[in-house]
């Protein structure tokens, strides 16, 4: 049935799909932030010394360069 | 018999780290320590698994739409993500424990190319459900199996003596390039 649809539908039906995985993602995103971390779990961050992925958002680099935006600010 | 053929060559044959050096950065990032590389390993068990079951069902659905080469990575890199989101927060409410053991290498997991690579995979290859399931089980253990296997690599080459210019990442880069070369052995097995 949805090889009958015209291409309008089609390219609506296609944006739909995105925009519910944006909406997952945000969703996800914040349902996970708002849960707290069991008791006994450490934050991550504070005890990582950091390992060649620099882009990884708990690596102690972000941190530094966190201070030095602020500091510019 | 297929089955198998994909399996093995998925894990051993044509590893995806040995012999297409993807997710070189948590390879070399989190094998310094081997409870480090089986927690990273079962994280990412799970989500290769379950992120290309789910990817399969979207790219049957954007291909019926005829929309799957302009969307396809669109949709595969918001449903990685969302997944690694999910299940730390799964983890995090239902299983606290597991959270303790995996919990710092759930995050990292989503800058991993190898999830990524697995579900184009999937679509390149035209793989069904079966095998879909097949390939990605077999994908994530042998990429466990080989970062586990490095762990124990590294742990003893800190305690070689060596010129300190072959420190740290050198020595390791090569002895992934020693490895790899070793691993060809297992490539052309069909059963």
């Amino acid at each position: 049935m949805i090889f009958l649809l015209n291409d309008v539908t089609r390219i609506i039906l296609s944006i739909v799909i995105v925009i519910v995985c944006v909406f997952l993602f945000i969703g996800t995103y914040l349902l996970n932030k708002r849960t707290k971390a069991p008791e006994g779990c450490k934050d991550p961050s504070s005890e990582c010394e950091g390992c060649a992925m620099i882009g990884c958002s708990k690596h102690p680099q972000q941190n530094k360069e966190k201070e030095i935006n602020k500091n510019n600010d | 018999m297929e089955l198998l053929s994909i399996a093995f060559a998925a894990m051993l044959g044509s590893n995806i780290i040995l012999s297409r050096f993807l997710g070189i950065c948590p390879f070399l990032g989190v094998t310094k320590k081997t409870s480090s590389a089986v927690g990273m390993g079962l994280a990412l068990i799970a989500v290769v698994l379950l992120s290309s079951i789910i990817g399969y069902a979207l790219n049957l659905l954007l291909v019926a739409l005829d929309m799957a080469s302009y969307l396809r990575l669109v949709v595969f890199i918001l449903v990685i993500a969302s997944f690694v989101q999910l299940l730390e927060f799964v983890l995090k409410r239902f299983f606290p424990s597991l959270y303790k053991a995996l919990g710092v290498y759930l995050p990292l997991i989503t800058t991993n190319c190898v999830v990524l690579q697995v579900c184009l995979d999937l679509v390149a290859r035209d793989y069904n459900l079966l095998q879909t399931i097949v390939y990605a089980l077999s994908t994530s253990v042998g990429y466990m199996f080989i970062i586990v296997t490095f762990s124990f690599i590294r742990t003893r080459l800190d305690n070689q003596q060596m010129p300190s210019s072959f420190k740290g990442n050198a020595i390791a880069i090569i002895t992934a390039g020693l490895m790899a070369m070793a691993f060809i052995a297992f490539t052309g097995f069909k059963f």
